[in-house]
């Protein structure tokens, strides 16, 4: 089991106002370096993901997760994600491992722009979450400007890497969204009197699958708070480069609650 | 599909961006600050979001005020050679005519609006957060109509233990004295170069703590609604004419909401102390004598004091009486209470009193039988001209309507008979009042019609 972790820069957050929070494929890939409140609770219920491969293969993905602010400035995230591929010829569904994350804001953001630290361990659980333990350390910063808010992530994966030959080993690592590196920056600009983010991304990422090519991608989202303990967010994004150039979307909502 | 340039275009973007943010992130002040503030979840319980569920016109004027705190404090800040105007005309229009007509649904994030202001010092934000998480839930514990007083006394005491848990972020209970909000080289610039928009912000912390007076004492939930909605359009009528309608000095706890703060008197300190340090910070922020790299200290030092229990203490008893002797109609006025008046009863002192300040002769004729449709006699005013008026005092509203509602109001006769009157009648209802004016002189008429109504005019009572 190999421990990952984040560097991030933390900004207020309001219980409230989590639409101004964003995290991993909520809906994009970059986050901001803002943990979960203490002793607060964020349920992502059933966050999906559809990507639409070259190949007529369709790569779907439910993400449940649970994030609790176990500490100060800090979260601990488990998942547990559910992968569907339908491929032309065959199809697969199951398990595809358990997450477990821990993310600790190191400062909140004055003249010194926001910065966490995050480690990340994918346990391989279920029939797609593949047979080995992976594990990636992340690093977050997040700078506001009156008019827009910066974020920057950059992770390393630690762990064998897998042979893209292997269609279902591969199926299972997509499960798991691995890569071997991924750095990115995200842009977001938020409507506050309409508790409204709207948001853009661009990052590279190294896949796990040895001998693989770097991939671009691109993607926007938008993330809205329906209610105060509701939110959600959509997203549409685009793998420009590499062996699985893809489609993807996301929808999903979460719902915040505190510990008694 | 994508060509190899827009591959090379996107990464090229993103290289740029990612040199702007490195930029953008190299603290341009020697003196960064690290800071370790951070935020925490509302206490979890079943009272949770009360107040919003049963008042959601208060719940969302609040929102509203997070605007006006937020744009303040970064306008200030960050513009500091503004004319005066953009608070005084641009925002507080903006605030008074758009954003508290139609607030906004939910709390706001109040970073995305004083962004510069939240970097500067957020320590100071996050004690004013965790001191409106205490308000609102405070708020939500009287709002909750299943819970009994006894159990949102025991309520409240846990949640302000709750609260003063977390000593970097909680406001002291032990009152401080004026000198503190007053007495600093920093102190009054705010109020001085902008008194409209320091009435705004009084008389948000006026509505903040006189709405708590009808939750504690109204003894229904009728009454503690009517006493909220009295409350409220008292807060509006201050925005009426500013700045002379707005509060001169700032809103004590003690003096609107005294019933509040005999039942609760540290969560009535922790407010004042909370309202006081929202008139210290736009002072520092809005002294120009203050140069911007001192604002954080200055802000800072002000926040210890705030937060220790011994800067600038004194008594409850002094406290209390500090906030009477500087007078509540300065302050906006002692909050309503919840149960409301009696309401005023039509007698014929009333009316005859009505009629002569209005310049309408009426003399009293002798009494006469009782009409056939009417329960009560008349009392029966001459008018000039031979003109008459019929006046019914009713013991109540009740006993007037029982006898009114059987009437053609147009014939001031019931459906089914006629009545012949010597000249043109025409019916006035107010209260217990009844009256019949009887004339073909219509402006006349329409004299007496404006003597009889309405009620609660001044001196009336």
């Amino acid at each position: 089991m190999v421990g990952a972790l984040t560097l991030s820069a933390g900004g207020p957050l309001g219980a409230q106002t989590d639409f101004y929070n964003t995290s991993p494929g909520r809906p994009l890939r970059v986050e901001d370096a803002v943990p979960v409140e203490y002793r607060g609770v964020d349920l992502n219920v059933a966050p999906i993901r559809l990507d639409f491969m070259r190949d007529d293969t369709r790569f779907w993905s439910l993400h449940p997760e649970a994030t609790i602010g176990i500490l100060p400035r800090t979260q601990l995230q488990i998942a547990m994600p559910i992968a569907y591929v339908d491929a032309p010829t065959t199809s697969t569904r199951g398990v595809a491992g358990l997450e477990v994350s821990v993310l600790h804001a190191l400062n909140m953001e004055t003249s010194i722009p926001a910065l966490a630290v995050a480690g990340d361990v994918s346990l391989p659980v279920g029939p797609l979450g593949g047979p080995v333990t992976y594990g990636t350390l992340k690093g977050i910063m997040t700078r506001t400007l009156p008019w827009a808010r910066f974020h920057g992530n950059a992770q390393f994966t630690a762990g064998p890497s897998t042979s893209s030959n292997d269609s279902a080993t591969s199926a299972a690592n997509d499960g798991r969204d691995l890569s071997r590196w991924l750095a990115g920056i995200a842009v977001d600009k938020t409507f506050a009197l309409h508790s409204l983010l709207v948001t853009a991304e661009s990052f590279a990422e190294q896949p796990i699958s040895s001998g693989a090519s770097v991939a671009w991608s691109a993607a926007a989202g938008l993330r809205y708070q329906l209610a105060p303990r509701w939110t959600m967010d959509a997203g549409v994004g685009r793998r420009f480069s590499g062996d699985d150039r893809a489609w993807y979307l996301t929808f999903g909502s979460s719902y915040a609650l505190g510990l008694r | 599909m994508m060509t190899a340039r827009s591959h090379s275009r996107v990464r090229s973007l993103t290289a740029c961006v990612s040199l702007l943010i490195i930029a953008l992130s190299t603290p341009r002040h020697a003196h960064a600050q690290w800071s370790t503030a951070h935020h925490q979840f509302y206490r979890q319980a079943s009272h949770n979001w009360e107040f919003r569920r049963n008042y959601p016109a208060a719940d969302r004027l609040f929102n509203a005020f997070d605007y006006g705190h937020a744009i303040l404090y970064e306008t200030l800040l960050t513009e500091p050679k503004a004319p005066t105007s953009r608070l005084e005309q641009r925002e507080y229009d903006f605030i008074t005519q758009r954003l508290l007509v139609r607030p906004p649904r939910l709390p706001l994030e109040e970073s995305v609006i004083e962004v510069e202001y939240a970097k500067l010092v957020p320590e100071a934000k996050e004690m004013f957060e965790w001191a409106h998480v205490l308000h609102r839930q405070v708020y939500d514990i009287w709002a909750d109509e299943r819970l009994s007083p006894e159990r949102k006394d025991r309520e409240v005491n846990r949640l302000l233990k709750h609260y003063l848990a977390r000593r970097n972020a909680a406001f002291s209970t032990r009152p401080k004295d004026m000198h503190l909000m007053e007495g600093q080289p920093y102190s009054l610039a705010f109020r001085r170069r902008y008194p409209k928009f320091n009435g705004l912000i009084w008389a948000y912390h006026w509505l903040q703590v006189g709405l708590y007076e009808p939750l504690v004492t109204a003894k229904s939930s009728e009454a503690r609604r009517a006493g909220v909605d009295a409350a409220i359009a008292r807060f509006r009528a201050m925005l009426a004419d500013p700045p002379r309608s707005m509060p001169t000095i700032m809103p004590m706890t003690a003096a609107v909401a005294p019933e509040f703060s005999r039942r609760y008197p540290e969560v009535a300190i922790i407010f004042d102390n909370l309202h006081a340090m929202h008139d210290v910070i736009s002072d520092v922020l809005a002294d120009s004598a203050v140069p911007r790299s001192r604002k954080r200290a200055e802000i800072l030092r002000a926040v210890a004091r705030y937060r220790d229990d011994t800067s600038s203490v004194t008594t409850v008893a002094e406290w209390r009486d500090m906030a009477e002797e500087m007078g509540v109609e300065h302050m906006g006025g002692r909050a309503v209470t919840a149960e409301p008046p009696p309401p005023t009863l039509w007698t014929s002192e009333l009316v005859e009193r009505r009629l002569r300040d209005a310049n309408i002769e009426a003399h009293p004729l002798p009494p006469t039988g009782r009409h056939i449709f009417m329960t009560i006699p008349a009392r029966t005013y001459e008018l000039v001209g031979g003109d008459e008026l019929q006046v019914f005092l009713y013991p109540d509203s009740a006993s007037r309507v029982s006898d009114t509602s059987k009437l053609d109001r147009d014939r001031v006769a019931p459906p089914n008979m006629m009545i012949k009157w010597r000249a043109q009648p025409s019916l006035v209802i107010d209260g217990n009042l009844a009256a019949i004016i009887i004339t073909n002189d219509e402006a006349r008429r329409q004299r007496v019609r404006d003597a009889l109504s309405p009620l609660d005019k001044p001196n009336d009572r």
